[in-house]
């Protein structure tokens, strides 16, 4: 089976790694100016149970299957160090316990065994986190991915199937995407473009998110860390050699110009705080994204004979992508009958 | 009904439109509260492309009269800059003018606030000034010519409800002619419908109904404690007494017959 995809991002990748799987030939487009640039951005944290909200609560499934799929991607692309599933910790300093509390009361109605722990119990999970008036849970059932390693494998994937054509979709119908100088026929297409499909979607806008990139080579801390903020929670997740990703602001805006100095100060003073090791951090990058989010900040996707079309994962690529992406690629091979999660597909006859 | 200027409102509930779980989620919070005025925040950093943002748009379609507020400012010039984007971004002369003097409760600053309210209605704008119960500030931000005076309940955010009810009754008792709103600090639908039944003109809230596991049920929850507060202010309230006093008339009963000791 012949599939076309428009669109290089998570979405577009692991959809060419399950498609690939099948032995479907797969081509991708990608121009210049295109979305691959939200997902490659990201920290690649899978949680959840963090992430879990009671108006998103329907999206707890899909969230705990991605945990499976992460492995298994992993080990299909030969590389184990891609992804680490160990568990996460959040915690809230004093003057926040509140919002720890309203977690866990939200938290209590899907699992009864996350428990709060005091800052003793904190620091056996994570033996360099020792302040005093911290509060918080350990959640073992959260990971997270490489990015960096998933792009290189994947790109791996693309270059070695010769399969990535650098040009943008200018349109996207069934069985067909056009290009600026032709029209490329295939037996479905795929529509992952994320912001760049306004013109299908035209309600779908950018959620502006702000990260850092410290390199702390004194602090060694061994699981992504999420801290409870009155505006929006903060992350801060490992990389390799004591690289760390800090994150990420959530700002209704479509704006993608860099970082703002306030952002730094609540992201940077919220790190600081929690470990004096990184006051000789480097600054080593900054990055800005917009989350591509429909009103109720849920994934969706449409179908047609011959065209999907999947966007809208928001804040929660890496959480829900492989479990949607699966479900889309066995509704491709297989047909509609193996919906799922009807509640995120319309299905057009 | 309400009357703010030129504009009859029948809802004396507002609501804030930050934190909730998504954008749909505060359109069906908005129609579930029957609100007709909307406070938003103005991002800086986004105010130069801001007339083309999903958000906004969003917003406007919700049918409300926009509020922008001061969000944020700690300096009274500082809130006068971002009055005036407000007033050419949102096309309104209305502004919530809040002037923060305390980072770790979000008190409001009597100095920097006087001094920006002056600047703003003098300005011509329409100045609703986010501001502490204290009378003598309130009345003198009515006399530099601020149309709605909105004391707080409690710390922004902290959901305690009316830390100072005394406080707060004195202030409607005494400024009887000006619009009051509670604004700040309500968390359950029975701290509205308190400062409603003292006489407050209407509650402002935000974070009691975006943080709710159901921000819709919060909002209609709200709307209906509002109204009641409403009904019982205009309704007057009993006497309150030391003793009891039976409401079924005991007839077979002396006049004095307990021994009240």
């Amino acid at each position: 089976m012949k599939i076309g995809i428009a669109g290089a991002g998570l979405v577009g990748r692991l959809a060419t790694y399950y498609l690939q799987k099948r032995d479907c030939d797969v081509t991708l487009f990608e121009g210049e100016t295109g979305s691959s640039g939200v997902g490659r951005i990201a920290a690649g944290m899978v949680a959840p149970y963090s992430e879990y909200d009671i108006p998103t609560k329907d999206l707890l499934g899909l969230g705990l299957t991605s945990l499976e799929c992460w492995n298994d991607i992993a080990k299909g692309l030969n590389t184990p160090s891609l992804y680490s599933l160990f568990g996460s910790l959040t915690v809230a300093f004093r003057q926040d316990h509140g919002e720890l509390s309203h977690l866990k009361r939200r938290l209590d109605t899907v699992s009864d065994t996350i428990s709060l722990l005091d800052s003793e119990q904190i620091q056996q999970v994570e033996t360099e986190i020792s302040r005093s008036d911290l509060q918080g849970f350990f959640l073992k059932d959260e990971g997270h991915v490489n990015v960096p390693e998933f792009y290189l494998q994947t790109d791996k994937l693309l270059n070695k199937k010769n399969c990535l054509i650098p040009e943008s979709a200018i349109s996207i119908a069934p069985k067909q995407i056009k290009t600026k100088n032709k029209n490329h026929p295939f037996d479905w297409t795929i529509d992952c473009r994320g912001l760049g499909a306004k013109d299908v979607f035209p309600q779908l806008r950018g959620v502006r998110g702000e990260l850092i990139v410290l390199h702390a080579p004194e602090v060694n801390i061994t699981r992504p860390l999420r801290f409870l903020h009155p505006r929006y929670p903060l992350y801060l997740v490992p990389r390799p050699n004591n690289y760390y990703i800090l994150g990420a602001s959530t700002v209704e805006s479509e704006d993608s110009n860099p970082i703002t100095v306030k952002t730094a100060l609540e992201l940077l003073t919220a790190v600081y705080s929690l470990h004096s090791g990184f006051s000789e951090a480097r600054i080593v990058e900054t990055r800005v994204g917009c989350r591509p989010a429909f009103p109720n900040n849920k994934p969706h996707i449409e179908y047609q004979p011959g065209l999907v079309r999947i966007n809208g994962l928001y804040r929660n690529g890496y959480l829900l992508a492989p479990a949607l992406v699966k479900e889309m690629v066995d509704v491709i091979c297989s047909g509609t009958q193996l919906i799922k999660h009807k509640f995120i597909w319309t299905v057009h006859s | 009904m309400l009357t703010i200027g030129d504009k009859t409102l029948t809802s004396r509930l507002l609501l804030g439109t930050a934190q909730y779980p998504s954008l749909e989620e505060l359109q069906h919070a908005v129609t579930a509260s029957g609100t007709e005025i909307l406070t938003v925040s103005l991002r800086r950093q986004a105010a130069a492309q801001e007339k083309s943002e999903t958000f906004w748009h969003y917003i406007k379609n919700l049918g409300c009269h926009i509020l922008p507020n001061t969000a944020g400012c700690h300096q009274a010039q500082e809130a006068v800059t971002i009055a005036n984007m407000s007033r050419e971004i949102f096309q309104t002369n209305w502004i919530k003018l809040e002037v923060i003097g305390d980072d770790y409760n979000l008190q409001p600053d009597p100095i920097e606030l006087l001094t920006a309210a002056k600047l703003l209605a003098q300005d011509g704008f329409d100045v609703f000034a986010y501001c502490t119960e204290d009378l003598v500030l309130c009345k003198r931000l009515l006399a530099c010519g601020v149309k709605v005076l909105m004391p707080w309940g409690s710390p922004i955010g902290s959901g305690k409800g009316l830390v100072n009810p005394y406080g707060l009754q004195i202030l409607r008792e005494r400024i009887s002619d000006a619009i009051l709103f509670v604004d700040a600090g309500i968390g359950l639908p029975s701290h509205a419908a308190q400062a409603m039944e003292m006489g407050y003109d209407g509650v402002l809230l935000n974070s009691a109904v975006a943080y709710a596991d159901s921000p819709r049920l919060m909002a209609e929850a709200f709307k209906y404690s509002v109204m009641s507060g409403r009904l019982a202010f205009e309704a007057g309230k009993m006497p309150v007494r030391e003793f009891a006093k039976p409401s079924t008339p005991t007839i077979d009963q002396p006049f004095w017959s307990e021994n009240l000791g």
